[in-house]
């Protein structure tokens, strides 16, 4: 697969299809055990500092420390980035009033919502502009304002030349800010076109059902009902 | 506005905040307030003790000043002990560093390092540079 600046590629599959693994191999946390990870023609391997400093990762857990505050927590990941002490501060402060956590960049993240955290990591991701974004699910737990205004700045961010990587379950999302979708099946690329190309030519109305076609899901309605008819079992 | 310094400073830094703002240390989250808090708990029962003794120098005996001696060695055995069950975990990376400062531009060994040299330097009684 490859990601080249300005496109925002949509990485789908259902659980356990590998999505987790190929991010984890992307931010260099494991090594692949088959071929290369290349950033600007390079092994990521070759100078793993200088690759991670031009990546932003937002993970799909949102693993922060809560002893800290967010204006803390952003600050400590500029430092551990080699910002510079005003560039940081700078940034960490317009960036939270922008996501509208200004009245609670002093709290102790301990005191967040999920959907907060989350705008945090996102914060943090985006502080040392970097040029490739990986986004594990990023739209969890955040607020419908939230989500509309990290939808709109995917789109400016790849119109600035940002190549992102997108991985999520919420395909109406994908299909409106993805250029290119993968479809990963039991470790396998089943798919990969632009999210018009595939309803195009498997003539299907939507993303969802392109995806529930080609990942062969189990008819989920019938599923449904058998689930409600387990549940009302009263006697063995 | 803070000097801008090296990484593997903020790491140091960093890990000893983590070693006090903590919820066997602290509930608050204020390093200083936990700092002095700790510090005070580990010290006052030493300085009583000495207290209590000085009107018993320069008088006292060989046997009684080797008592005395070694109730600081005790001590500081039993401060230690304390040390390593309640916060033993805290000295070294756990999984939540592993998850956040992984993808940082860290080289591999700077986070190991960080928290070995915060052990190395907190054994040294010289905690940081500067306090955060």
């Amino acid at each position: 697969m490859s990601l080249t600046p300005g496109e925002v590629l949509g990485y789908l599959g259902p659980n356990g299809s590998g999505k987790s693994t190929t991010v984890k191999m992307v931010i260099g946390l494991i090594k692949p055990t088959k071929g290369h990870v290349l950033f600007n023609g390079k092994k990521i391997y070759d100078d793993l500092p200088g690759y991670r400093g031009q990546l932003g990762y937002v993970p799909e857990e949102a693993q922060v420390y809560t002893h800290l505050s967010g204006l803390e927590y952003l600050q400590l990941i500029g430092r551990l980035r080699g910002m510079e002490e005003r560039l940081i501060e700078a940034k960490a402060r317009e960036l939270l009033k922008l996501l509208s956590l200004e009245a609670a960049q002093y709290s102790a993240l301990s005191d967040y919502s999920k959907g907060m955290k989350q705008r945090v990591l996102i914060a943090a991701a985006l502080l040392h502009d970097p040029k490739l974004i990986v986004l594990d699910e990023p739209l969890s737990g955040l607020d419908a304002v939230s989500a509309r205004l990290f939808k709109d700045l995917l789109i400016l961010l790849a119109k600035e030349g940002k190549a992102i990587l997108y991985i999520s379950h919420v395909l109406e999302v994908v299909e409106r800010v993805c250029d290119r979708v993968i479809v990963l099946s039991k470790g396998n690329v089943v798919a990969d076109a632009a999210p018009r190309d595939l309803t195009k030519l498997m003539e299907l109305p939507t993303l969802e059902s392109v995806f529930a076609q080609l990942v062969q899901q189990t008819d989920t309605e019938r599923v449904a009902r058998d689930v409600v008819g387990v549940m009302q079992v009263r006697h063995a | 506005m803070r000097k801008d310094r090296g990484v593997f400073s903020y790491l140091v830094e960093h890990f000893f905040r983590r070693f006090f703002d903590n919820d066997t240390v602290s509930a608050e989250g204020d390093t200083q307030t936990s700092v002095v808090r700790a510090i005070s708990i580990v010290a006052v029962p030493g300085l009583m003790f000495a207290f209590w003794l000085q009107n018993q120098y320069p008088w006292r005996g060989l046997w009684g000043s080797i008592e005395d001696q070694y109730f600081y060695v005790m001590f500081s055995v039993v401060v230690m002990g304390m040390v390593a069950i309640f916060e033993w975990e805290m000295l070294f990376p756990d999984r939540l560093d592993f998850l956040i400062l992984s993808p940082m531009s860290i080289k591999p060994r700077q986070m190991p390092g960080g928290a070995l040299m915060f052990v190395r330097q907190s054994a040294h009684r010289r905690p940081c540079r500067s306090l955060p």
